[in-house]
Order: structure tokens, then C-alpha cells, then sequence
């Protein structure tokens, strides 16, 4: 009831902090997928490179290794910019793309990072 | 910071508590003085229960003999307040001492890093402790060069860079029960942007090797199992090893086994 009193502007929401992009959401699902298979994924490694196994077996391993979705592979996932989504330029150090890290560094969000010269 | 005061001298309880500025300003490196203007507050001493006041230290102890005096009251200044007007006083360490135990600050700011090592180096005098340092660790300075635009080709740069300092105590001949409730203190009034490393090193007598042999390594899973050895090697663990032998007796590769065999 209150609300209808209100005007448009007083409700209207302030801009989220995370900007939720879809790469960025697709790189958290494959980050997942690895995580679930990682045991599996290891075990039929070790199976298919271990010499003292039979032949038959250690292709089969392979064989299993090869038909699993792609997700599940970690050549898959890529560091990305936490705030735009970006995919390169990314500094490992803050999860930031270049940019990103500029702006949020002259605000001082980033403790100890300062203007240098010299 | 009140609670710092606190650890720092028993005795400041009977000054009125004000917030740091007030009370603590930093002048050089390594020094504190007192700045404080505020009326005193006085506890007397009917109004402390019987046990608090049996453990009390005599004047003898609190008070000094300087001419300077608490504003107010008229009361002579209690020692180990006085004595941070000067540098931290040092337990002498021995020619032939132990290397017990190491704990090193790390920070972005020389000035919150010297302030808590002072006040460290006195709780380092209240509990005996000989140390040698603080020493002054290689800073570490990290450089990034990014466009001031977005654009990717754009010409003009700016250079940020981050220089972590670091401090480090060496403690010697201590009991290793002093050396953690130092290590406990030094973490629990830890001020913000100061990271703390603690190393407590322990002795044993000559022939560990041969008593080695004697321990029993546990082969029970629940141990490894434990998260802070989850990520302990990437490729053979309990987890993966207990998967290969789920895979081996499973039909599809048991039949590979059995006709080899």
C-alpha cells in the first residue's frame, strides 16, 4: 500500500555490485563440472597410463576419458574479469580485467595499490 | 585499542578510558607518548572485590618516582606507563640461545607495522622473552602498467604498483607454551592490514631417526579425509585411489582382467 504512494524514482533499484554475465555464469557451470568429475576423471588417467594393466583395459579407460562432456575437461575453464566478464587483460592477482583494475584501484578498493612513478 | 591498553599495563586501568588518538600519538619510529589531557578517572580500592585486589601490585611496583604527575589527581605516574614514553626495554639475550621461534609482520604501511611491533617488543619484556630484531625484511614491490582508457591500443599509460614491508622477530630461549601465548596475543590484537606468520620450532633429543621407525603410520581413510589434506597432491590421493579400485571391479574392465590373466 505504501508502495503505490510512492513515486517511480524512490522505488527504482540501485545497480547490482556483480554484474552476472552469461560467460561468466558458463565458466562457474564447467568450474562445477570439473570439480564433480575430478576423482573420476584422475582414476581412468591413471588406469590408461598405467603400464602393468592389460591393454584392453587401458583403452577402455581411454575410451571413457574421451566420451565425457566436454564441461568436465579444466582446459575448459578460464580466468575472467569478476566484475565485467572479460576474458582477457585479466590480472590474476585481483581477478580483475586492466581496466577494471585502474578504476578500482584510483577508488582504493585494492589494499596497498598506489600510483607509481619513477 | 582500549583492549591493547589494557594488555599493554594492568595499571592503566585506572585511567579514564578515551579512544586512541586521544591518548597515543605515534611521533618517531619505535616510540609512543602520551598525549592525554583527559580528567582521570580513580578506582578506589573498596570498590574491587577481595580476590582482584589481593593480586594487585604494590605501589612499589606501579608507581615511579618521576616528578611527573597524573593530570588532576596529583598521583605519580605508574612505572610501565612512563615507560612508554621510551623505547621498548630488552630481556639481554644470552652468547648460546636457542632459536625457538620466529614471527614475522607483514603490511603495506611502515607506519601501522612499527607501531605493532613496538608494542609487541614490550609484551616480549612482560614475558621475558629475549629476542633478537625486529629485523627489517626485502620489500616486495609489484608493478602494473595498464592504458588509462579502455581501449585496447590506446598510447598513454599509468603505472600502479603495491610494496608489501615486512618485520621479523627472532625468539630465543623461551619455553614453547610462553612462545604460543605470544603468538596468541600477537594474532588477537593484530590491527587491520597486518598479516601475521608464526614459526615455532621444537627440539628433540639426539636419535629421533631411530624412534621414527617405531611410529606406526595410521592406513585408516578418515585421516587423509580431513579437508586440510583434501588438495594434498593432485594426482594420487585416497579419493582417486579408492575410484580406480571401484573402475577395476567394474564389469567393463573386469572382463578386460580376467581374459589377460
Amino acid at each position: 500500500m505504501v508502495l503505490r504512494e510512492l513515486p517511480l524514482s524512490a522505488i527504482k533499484p540501485r545497480a547490482p555490485l556483480l554484474k552476472l554475465k552469461t560467460l561468466i555464469m558458463r565458466d562457474h557451470v564447467k568450474r562445477h563440472n570439473f570439480a564433480d568429475q575430478e576423482v573420476t576423471t584422475r582414476a581412468l588417467k591413471y588406469i590408461a597410463r598405467n603400464t602393468e594393466l592389460p591393454m584392453r583395459a587401458r583403452m577402455e579407460a581411454q575410451l571413457q576419458l574421451v566420451s565425457m562432456p566436454n564441461y568436465t575437461r579444466f582446459t575448459q575453464v578460464k580466468n575472467r574479469c569478476i566484475l565485467s566478464g572479460k576474458g582477457k587483460g585479466v590480472f590474476r592477482d585481483f581477478r580483475l580485467c586492466r581496466f577494471l583494475f585502474r578504476t578500482e584501484a584510483l577508488k582504493g578498493n585494492l589494499p596497498g595499490v598506489k600510483r607509481a612513478s619513477w | 585499542m582500549t583492549s591493547l591498553l589494557r594488555a599493554l599495563s594492568p595499571s592503566l586501568r585506572n585511567i579514564s578510558i578515551t579512544p586512541y588518538k586521544s591518548i597515543l600519538g605515534l611521533s618517531r619510529q619505535g616510540q609512543i607518548r602520551l598525549n592525554s589531557n583527559k580528567p582521570v578517572r580513580e578506582v578506589e580500592a573498596t570498590e574491587l572485590p577481595q580476590s582482584i585486589k589481593a593480586n594487585l601490585y604494590s605501589s612499589k611496583y606501579t608507581h615511579s618516582n618521576t616528578t611527573e604527575r597524573v593530570p588532576d589527581s596529583g598521583h605519580p605516574l605508574p612505572i610501565n606507563v612512563e615507560a612508554n614514553y621510551y623505547a621498548p626495554l630488552r630481556v639481554e639475550v644470552p652468547t648460546h640461545a636457542d632459536h625457538v621461534g620466529t614471527l614475522t609482520l607483514r603490511g603495506h604501511e611502515s607506519e601501522t607495522l612499527d607501531f605493532y611491533m613496538d608494542f609487541l617488543l614490550r609484551a616480549c619484556y612482560y614475558l621475558k622473552m629475549p629476542i633478537i630484531g625486529p629485523r627489517f625484511l626485502k620489500k616486495k614491490r609489484e608493478l602494473w602498467t595498464v592504458t588509462r582508457a579502455h581501449f585496447v591500443h590506446s598510447k598513454s599509460k599509468q603505472n600502479f604498483e603495491r610494496i608489501t614491508l615486512g618485520r621479523q622477530l627472532k625468539i630465543m630461549n623461551t619455553n614453547p607454551e610462553v612462545v604460543q601465548l605470544f603468538f596468541g596475543l600477537a594474532r588477537r590484537y593484530a590491527p587491520a592490514g597486518v598479516s601475521i606468520r608464526a614459526d615455532l620450532f621444537d627440539f628433540e633429543h639426539l636419535g629421533v631417526g631411530k624412534r621414527m621407525t617405531d611410529i606406526k603410520l595410521s592406513t585408516d581413510r578418515t585421516d587423509v579425509q580431513e579437508p586440510k589434506y583434501e588438495h594434498f597432491g593432485t594426482d594420487k590421493n585416497a579419493d582417486v585411489a579408492q575410484r580406480v579400485r571401484e573402475l577395476l571391479e567394474d564389469p567393463v574392465f573386469k572382463k578386460h582382467l580376467k581374459k589377460e590373466e
